[in-house]
């Protein structure tokens, strides 16, 4: 006979457990810009656009926008079913000044001829850790004297980032403290993204030129 | 963990529709089951039925599937889940549990408390790893050149019962907000399980923050609870 149990599940862990495990397989087998993507028409800005395009293609690394206006304009993309490359190749046929760079495992997509001066600075010596939020860590990076001397000479202004919802801090142990040297700032970041996190640089150049660095996906 | 009497040496669990169980361990007198519950399975009460061994059923009980549904403010933290309104010229930035994320910002900050709760009249929290996706509408600033926050996709863990929002707007010190250097939007939420499987939260939130008139200000205001 059965106890009088009671037995409560949200359907959310459970799900996690069964379908993450398969996407990540199959998606890492895949070269970055063969991944398939199908996206619906979406009414957003390129930035979002481009998010939404990594997260479908279930892909870490990077956007760098450089807006010379001030408002950021909402466009509506059209369906697309294909591959990643189609999608960003479509997209710069269509009037958008996009470039993208394979790094290791990362890809990078940026509208500007090359990335932004910024995130191309070298940095002689950085470390963060695994176990730290992703903002605290990219933080840290900004306020590497090489990368603070280089926002002063552009007379740049540093927004704080979107910083969203707390993440329980979890204890460091030294597996978890990666050291970085003579690495460019895009090559920090990409690896605090690791396998998981996209990161997005904004540039706007308006009356004050202000940059932010935010982690849409962490 | 099922425990009873009689079950026989190999019983078997049905847990209900949408729901596949598979076992770790069968005995007389415990089943060590686990139930892999699908996105599509309905939410409340399913009915679990041990069939023993001799292939009698026996009396059901009741496995209470939730649904992500909302936030509510956790009335423990801060005044009814609101924190302090905290104002830096060269400070840090705290999370709600302490932790020190960002460093050497002028600006202002709020944390905001929260328990995700599911579909049960009262509503019971849920514990799970899960991504908290934020979406932001409706945005408006008195600051040129700053836009609408991208999506942000927070990854929450089991062991977080407490949720924290912060609310922050600032820059790297030494530069700071004017003194009408401010955004307004609405945050909505959804509960992401997979790719293709997520809740939208019913909650929607009108947020105001930065400084209106010289007067610091983050408001966190619920428009749909």
């Amino acid at each position: 006979m059965l106890n009088r149990i009671s037995l409560r599940c949200v359907a959310s862990v459970a799900v996690v457990c069964l379908f993450l495990p398969a996407f990540a397989e199959g998606a890492a087998k895949t070269p970055l810009l063969n991944r398939r993507v199908s996206i619906s028409t979406e009414s957003s800005s390129v930035t979002q656009y481009l998010l939404t395009l990594f997260n479908k293609a279930g892909i870490h690394g990077g956007v760098a926008i450089v807006n010379e206006q001030c408002q950021e304009a909402v466009e509506q993309f059209p369906e697309f079913e294909g591959d990643l490359r189609g999608a960003l190749e479509k997209l710069a046929s269509t009037g958008h000044d996009l470039h993208w760079l394979e790094v290791g495992d990362s890809l990078v997509v940026h509208n500007t001829p090359s990335p932004p001066p910024i995130l191309m600075v070298l940095v002689r010596q950085f470390q963060f850790s695994r176990k730290e939020a992703l903002t605290k860590s990219s933080s840290n990076l900004l306020d590497a004297p090489e990368v603070s001397a280089k926002v002063q000479s552009l007379h740049l202004v540093e927004r704080g980032p979107e910083l969203g919802f707390a993440q329980l801090q979890q204890p460091t142990t030294p597996q978890d403290i990666v050291t970085l040297t003579n690495t460019t700032v895009i090559d920090a970041l990409n690896n605090m993204a690791g396998n998981h996190a996209v990161w997005l640089y904004k540039e706007s150049r308006c009356e004050r030129n202000i940059m932010s660095l935010n982690w849409p996906v962490r | 963990m099922i425990t009873g009497s009689g079950f026989g040496a190999s019983p078997t669990v049905d847990a209900g529709t949408a729901i596949a169980v598979s076992y770790n361990s069968r005995g007389d007198t415990s089943i060590d089951a686990n139930f892999a519950i699908s996105s599509t399975a309905a939410g409340g009460n399913q009915s679990v039925v041990v069939t023993t061994t001799s292939g009698t059923q026996l009396p059901s009980v009741n496995f209470y599937v939730q649904i992500p549904k909302k936030l509510i403010r956790d009335t423990g933290y801060g005044t009814n889940g609101l924190g302090s309104l905290v104002t830096i010229s060269n400070g840090n930035v705290l999370d709600i549990y302490g932790n020190v994320i960002l460093k050497n910002e002028c600006g202002v900050y709020r944390n905001v408390g929260y328990f995700l709760v599911d579909q049960e009249t009262p509503a019971q929290t849920i514990q799970g790893d899960h991504t908290l996706v934020e979406h932001f509408t409706n945005y408006s600033t008195d600051v040129p050149g700053n836009t609408v926050p991208p999506d942000e996709k927070n990854p929450i863990s089991f062991n977080q019962t407490l949720l924290g929002d912060i609310q922050f707007i600032g820059y790297k010190a030494p530069s700071c907000l004017g003194t009408n250097d401010h955004e307004s939007f609405d945050q909505h939420l959804t509960v992401q399980i997979d790719s293709s499987h997520s809740y939208g939260l019913s909650m929607v939130n009108h947020i105001d923050r930065g400084y209106y008139s010289g007067t610091a200000t983050v408001n966190v205001t619920i428009t749909t609870p």
